[in-house]
Parts: C-alpha cells; sequence; structure tokens
C-alpha cells in the first residue's frame, strides 16, 4: 500500500515537472522584451514564417502591426485614435502600440533589438538614425516609394533628406522642426523692454535676461534652462560638433566652448539664470519656469510650444536663437521625429502603408494636429493652418522665418553620442556647483570625447 | 540562526537515516528534487544560465545590437585604469553600505526592543512599521520621497514653517546621499521582524536571573539581549550588506545617478553601461567585479563570525 502511494507521489510530480518546464518554455518568449501580449502572440507566429519576408499583397490576410513612439500623454491620445482610425479604413490590419517616454524608450528598443523583436514601426530620431541603420534594424524603403505605397508626391525633398542615409530613404519625416526660444510676450510689454528681433546677439540677449532679473526680483529668472545648445553656438562659428566621419570633435579650437561656457556660468552665479536645484525640480514641460510666469524664455524645439501654450494658458512666442555679431547662420530645420519599418517587421508592406496614411491622410493629421512639429505635406499643411490653434499657428510662422536663419543640419550624430552628450551634462554640473573653471571643463571635455568616439575609426 | 537549524537538521539526518538500498534513496531524492524542480528549474534558466552568459560577455565588446566579438581582459584593464566614473561609483556604494547598513540595523533593533514589551496595541504598530518594508523597493516609494524632498516638497514646507529655507535635498551634492541613506533605514521592517523573532526566543529565566542579581535594564541589554542576538545580527548584517551593494531603485529613481555623481551607485552606473551606453560586455565584467565585491566582504564577516557570534547550540561557541 504504502508503496503504491509513493509510485502515484513520483508519476504526479514527474508531471508536475514537465508542466512547470513547458510553462518556463511558453513564458519565455514574452520575456524578450515585450510587455505586450498581443505581441508574443504574434512573435510567436511570425517564428514559423520566418523565411517569408515579402508580404503576400492579399488584402483579406489578417495582420498585426507593432508601433512604438515615445511622448507626452498629448500626443499617446492623438496618437491612438489615429491609430482607431487606420484600424477602421483597414480592418485587416490590427495594430498594437507601445508608448512611453523617451528615457525608457531607448533602452527598452535597445533590449528589443537583443532579442530581434523590434515592432514592425518604430518612431525614431535624428540622434539614433545613424546607429540603428549602421547595425542593419532598419529597412530601406525605396521599394515601397516605387511600388506607390509610400507617395510622397507633396512633400519637398527638403523634409525628406533627414531620414536618408547614404542616399537611401529609412526613415519618414514625422514633421519639421527646429530649435526655437519661446517668450512671453506680456511679460516684456510689463516690463518695458522691446522684443528681440530676429538677429540679437548673445550679448542682447544676456542683457535683456539681466534687466528681467533686476525688474522682477527675488523667485525669478532671468532665464530657466540654461546651457542650451553648444552645437547651435558652434555652427554660428562656422564649426561643428562633431567631425564628419564622426571620429572626433568637429571643432579645434576649445576657445568655443570654454566662451559658451563662461557665458552661461557667469549668468548662473549673478543669479540672473535659475540654479541648479530650481532646474532640477522642473520633470515636464508643465514644470517649466515660463509655464508659472516664473521666466520669460525657454529655449526648446518649436513642436513643443503647442503643449507649452496649452500648459501655460496664455500666448506664447516663438523666435530665433540669439547670433554672434558677423557670425554664421545657426539653426537649421530638423525632422521632429521619424517612423521606420525595423527589418524585423514580417509585414513591411503594411507598415509603411500607416506611415502612408500618417503622411498623407487629411483627416488623420486633424486629429494629431502637428503635435509632431509641421507636416511634410504641402496639401496637409494647407488643410490643417486654418483649423490650428494659437500654438499650432506660433510654430507655423517660426517654421517659416526659421528658413531664413538656417543651413543645412549637421550629418546624424554618430554612435557614441548619447555618452558624449551625458558627458558633457557631468560637466556643466560641475560647472553649476564651482568645481571646475570652464577652462578645465573644456579640455576635460575633449580628452573624454575624443576618447568615446575614436571607437568609431575603422 | 541559521547556522543553528542547520546543525540541528543535520543530527536529526544522522540519527534517522535507515539503512536500505541504493535505489530507493535515489527515487526518494527524485521525489525531493520534483518538489524542488519549480525553483530548481527558475534556478537553471533565470539565475545559472544568465549568469554563465554574463562571464562570457564579460569577455566581450557586446553591445546589444551587433554579435558579441572576444576582447580578452580588455574590458576588466579597462575598468581599473581607465574609467575614473567607476572608482566615483564604488566609492558612493561604499559609504552608502557602510552608512546605512549599521544604521538601518541599529534603528530596526531599537525598534524591535520596543515592540517586544507587551504593551496594548503592539501587534498594531508592529504592522504600522513593517509596511514601509513591504512597499520599500518599489517604484511609488522612490517618487513620494522625491516629492517629500524636492524644492517645494513636504520637508521645506514645515522648514518653512520655522522660518528656515530648505534647498532641493535630492539635487544638492551634500544631501542627496543622506536623502537616499534616510529612505533605506527607514525601509527597516525586515531586520525589525526577524531582530522581533530573535528577541522572542531569549529565555526569560535569564532576565529573571541577572534582575535578581541586581543589574539594570542597560545591562541586561548589552550582557544578554546582544550577545543572545548574535546570531540574528549576523544574518541581518549579511543580508542587508548583500542588499546595499546592489541597491539600484532609489538612485535610479529618485536621483538617476547625479548630482555630481554623488549618488552614483554601483548598480546605477552598470545599467547606464548596459542600457544608455550600449556597453553590455563592460557592463558584464562590472557585474562579475561585483560579485566579486560582496563575496569578499561576505566571507569577512562569516570569518570574523567566530569571534562574536555566540551560538547556545555549541556550547556556547
Amino acid at each position: 500500500m504504502a508503496m503504491r502511494v509513493g509510485k502515484a507521489v513520483s508519476v504526479f510530480l514527474t508531471i508536475l515537472f514537465l508542466v512547470t518546464l513547458s510553462v518556463g518554455c511558453a513564458i519565455a518568449p514574452k520575456m524578450e522584451g515585450s510587455t505586450d501580449s498581443q505581441a508574443a502572440e504574434q512573435n510567436s507566429e511570425n517564428k514559423g514564417e520566418s523565411a517569408a519576408n515579402n508580404e503576400s499583397r492579399s488584402s483579406g490576410e489578417n495582420i498585426e502591426l507593432r508601433i512604438a513612439w515615445w511622448g507626452s500623454q498629448d500626443r499617446h491620445d492623438r496618437t491612438l485614435k489615429a491609430i482607431e482610425l487606420f484600424e477602421k479604413n483597414n480592418p485587416n490590419i490590427k495594430i498594437s502600440a507601445e508608448f512611453l517616454g523617451w528615457d525608457g524608450y531607448w533602452q527598452k528598443l535597445s533590449t528589443q533589438a537583443a532579442g530581434k523583436n523590434l515592432p514592425d514601426i518604430i518612431q525614431m530620431d535624428y540622434a539614433y538614425l545613424n546607429e540603428y541603420v549602421s547595425r542593419g534594424l532598419l529597412a530601406d524603403l525605396e521599394p515601397y516609394i516605387k511600388s506607390g505605397v509610400l507617395n510622397f508626391n507633396d512633400v519637398d525633398e527638403m523634409y525628406l533628406a533627414g531620414g536618408r542615409v547614404d542616399g537611401k530613404l529609412y526613415a519618414v519625416n514625422l514633421g519639421a522642426n527646429s530649435p526655437a526660444l519661446a517668450y512671453d510676450p506680456a511679460m516684456f510689454e510689463k516690463a518695458g523692454i522691446p522684443e528681440l528681433q530676429p538677429g540679437y546677439t548673445w550679448e542682447d540677449f544676456a542683457d535683456t535676461a539681466r534687466k528681467f532679473k533686476e525688474k522682477f526680483g527675488k523667485d525669478f529668472y532671468g532665464v530657466g534652462r540654461t546651457y542650451n545648445d553648444f552645437g547651435i553656438y558652434l555652427r554660428e562659428k562656422g564649426a561643428t560638433f562633431y567631425n564628419s566621419d564622426g571620429t572626433g570633435l568637429g571643432y579645434d579650437d576649445d576657445r568655443y566652448l570654454i566662451d559658451y561656457w563662461t557665458y552661461w556660468n557667469k549668468l548662473e552665479k549673478e543669479g540672473v539664470s535659475a540654479p541648479f536645484e530650481v532646474v532640477q525640480s522642473i520633470k515636464g514641460l508643465e514644470d517649466e519656469l515660463i509655464v508659472h510666469g516664473k521666466s520669460p524664455f525657454l529655449f526648446f524645439h518649436s513642436n513643443q510650444i503647442v503643449a507649452l501654450t496649452k500648459a501655460a494658458n496664455r500666448p506664447l512666442k516663438l523666435t530665433i536663437f540669439p547670433s554672434h555679431d558677423g557670425g554664421d547662420k545657426g539653426l537649421f530645420l530638423k525632422p521632429s521625429q521619424f517612423f521606420s519599418v525595423t527589418t524585423h517587421s514580417k509585414h513591411p508592406d503594411a507598415a509603411a502603408k500607416f506611415i502612408d496614411f500618417f503622411t498623407n491622410d487629411t483627416e488623420a493629421n486633424m486629429i494629431l494636429a502637428g503635435e509632431r512639429g509641421v507636416p511634410i505635406s504641402s496639401k496637409i499643411r494647407e488643410a490643417l493652418l486654418p483649423t490650428l490653434d494659437e500654438g499650432g499657428k506660433e510654430m507655423f510662422k517660426y517654421i517659416e522665418l526659421v528658413q531664413n536663419y538656417s543651413k543645412p543640419i549637421d550629418p546624424p550624430a554618430p554612435p557614441g553620442s548619447t555618452e558624449v552628450g551625458a558627458l558633457m551634462t557631468r560637466l556643466q554640473e560641475q560647472l553649476s556647483f564651482g568645481q571646475i573653471t570652464p577652462e578645465k571643463a573644456a579640455k576635460q571635455f575633449r580628452e573624454e570625447a575624443e576618447k568615446i568616439l575614436r571607437k568609431n575609426k575603422k | 540562526m541559521n547556522g543553528e537549524a542547520s546543525v540541528i537538521a543535520k543530527e536529526a539526518d544522522v540519527n534517522r537515516r535507515p539503512k536500505r538500498g541504493w535505489q530507493s534513496e535515489a527515487k526518494k531524492n527524485l521525489i525531493g528534487y520534483s518538489f524542488i524542480s519549480p525553483w530548481l528549474i527558475g534556478f537553471l534558466a533565470f539565475t545559472i544560465g544568465p549568469m554563465i552568459a554574463s562571464l562570457y560577455l564579460s569577455f566581450t565588446n557586446y553591445d546589444l545590437l551587433s554579435p558579441a566579438q572576444w576582447v580578452g581582459l580588455e574590458n576588466y584593464i579597462r575598468m581599473f585604469s581607465d574609467d575614473p566614473r567607476f572608482w566615483t561609483a564604488l566609492k558612493v556604494t561604499f559609504i552608502f553600505v557602510f552608512v546605512s547598513v549599521p544604521l538601518k540595523l541599529a534603528f530596526a533593533l531599537f525598534i524591535a526592543v520596543l515592540f517586544n514589551s507587551r504593551h496594548r496595541g503592539v501587534g498594531f504598530y508592529r504592522t504600522v512599521y513593517y509596511i514601509p518594508s513591504i512597499i520599500g523597493g518599489s517604484v511609488a516609494v522612490a517618487v513620494m520621497w522625491k516629492q517629500l524632498f524636492g524644492l517645494k516638497g513636504a520637508v521645506n514646507g514645515i522648514l518653512a514653517y520655522f522660518g528656515i529655507q530648505g534647498t532641493n535635498w535630492i539635487a544638492h551634492p551634500d544631501t542627496a546621499l543622506p536623502s537616499l541613506i534616510l529612505l533605506v533605514v527607514w525601509q527597516f521592517g525586515s531586520p525589525m521582524l526577524i531582530f522581533l523573532a530573535g528577541l522572542k526566543q531569549i529565555p526569560g529565566e535569564l532576565y529573571e536571573a541577572a534582575a535578581v542579581d541586581g543589574a539594570n535594564r542597560f545591562s541586561r541589554f548589552v550582557k544578554i539581549t546582544l550577545p543572545m542576538l548574535t546570531p540574528v545580527i549576523f544574518f541581518n548584517l549579511v543580508m542587508q550588506m548583500i542588499g546595499g551593494f546592489m541597491t539600484f531603485t532609489q538612485s535610479f529613481l529618485i536621483t538617476a545617478g547625479g548630482p555630481l555623481d554623488r549618488t552614483l551607485f554601483y548598480a546605477v552606473y552598470l545599467y547606464e553601461k548596459a542600457f544608455a551606453n550600449f556597453q553590455m560586455g563592460y557592463a558584464s565584467a562590472m557585474a562579475w567585479i561585483l560579485l566579486v565585491i560582496v563575496s569578499f566582504f561576505t566571507a569577512l564577516i562569516f570569518k570574523s563570525s567566530s569571534a562574536w557570534v555566540y551560538y547556545e547550540s555549541e556550547g556556547g561557541k
């Protein structure tokens, strides 16, 4: 009797053993990075037909696409609505969305890339484009233009150029964008200070900021975020941040960086710009000092004016960056972000179709309302303009204005650029706390940045 | 405490082991292994497997996106000779561990002694004081801490009430790390609970005898409670130290390693290397160095334990 019970127990346990084993296997594909159960399902389904690169065109086939983007809540809401519309128009295509903030986005993508499980469509940034193309993660979109799935008849080449690497289109621009300075016109009026006119210099800007600080005093700052963009400062000096093949810095004279850091550091020490602690407590666009009337200025990107005006609930205006006396043009038109089709996609055709919809569908763009920047299709721009709110109109106006102060954008940043950017931020922190001089910081920056970039040498 | 239990178990095993053939012995073992199979599979697939993989990757330049290439000891050499931030991370982590762990244990013991009394409502308080540890590692607490110690946080609100102008505690280089240490010390619940269990095991006669001999509260604590509790202190010390070296969430979410790298915990720097800079090979090498460091300190504590840990069952040794 005891023997039999023992046998029964061991049989039961063996079964249990096998069950747990198979459960373990079933969970495994999910662990590769995706949190979406639908995604995991699709992934395992894809494995069966992995050889089928070219997707069959039969419209009856049910297709599931995954799409990922970063952004604010406003963007999530608008994009999800646009996706709904696409699904209504294309009943055989189901789209599952993975959306998050900027910070986690690239970390999630890189783990998915490592697991060969990237979504079909990913939102791409200019800074990452080279890195992703060089690793063969993005699909060449030329064939879909030729086959007519992607239609760029209403799109000027100027808008597409940013998405090209070695002449091939890997990413479709979702909106034109440019670095910009937002300001509060009402505050200028109240202070009796004349608004800055395009062509104003860095010194003009510093003086204006000082006047504001004098006028409004404690808890008010002439400028919120400092150390805005060294790249533009350099371009105005006729130099570039990276050299042409991305194996080192593009400027030879550390004087530029020393001057730039001295400039901001001085405003910081004078108490004209917001101190580090204050800047650190800004966690989103809604917390920016300009929104709360505590500063007249904010350096950012033009597409953000839509959300900024919404947060401030009063009209804000855009103008160009300060310039150097007799200096070069520094600004540029920039693709705010792209959609790319990944090489992991089993349905690149359907993915391209979605991108076409995003670019050319009027109804969809009414929903999206230029939140990703000024649309690249001239037809869409015409249709959209009259329907825009104050912020949107200001953005359209600025994109027109900035073209007079722009020269072509620098090539996409080389691999390692995020590390270089983080290095710069760390040194700026040390400057803020007076732990290093601009001279020493500039020297250290060159040494360490060159070390990071040297790895790109082939 | 652990040691004690295993010794007892071993003795029992020796006494009761029946003399049978190896076949039934193997069968018995198989049943045993089957019982722990869910854990065993998890351990092999999700701990040992990844560990072996990371050991291999630590000798490569793996960057997540392209195939790994063997680079020998380069990662390790670079870490020790050419990465000042690695040393910063080590320094920050050591300060954190050597300040927060003793503080946390002292605090946990203090509260446990208070709760060891038989006052009314003590059970309720025990639960309440344990709550921070249950929710301790979570994102929510980190976010709350960020709010509390931020520029316009509750801490500054209270200070302002007394006319003191506070700073942004988590963004100031001098106060960021202490703010995080405070958070970790506040999460004293689990060592407290273990201390409490240890306190309950100390025989009441010892205290009675000491009281009869005229020992006051303090000397009873020093001469009876502490020595009797050393196995528990030993256990808590090892666990908390290991946990301390691996601390990640608090720094990652509240200060993101800043300002001026003052809260750049080892695990945070490792994460940054792996997922922000795509240097998975280097990060793997860092993980192995951390394992060596943790092993070293654990071994040190174990070695030293014969000098200060008192096991009643071993006849006072």
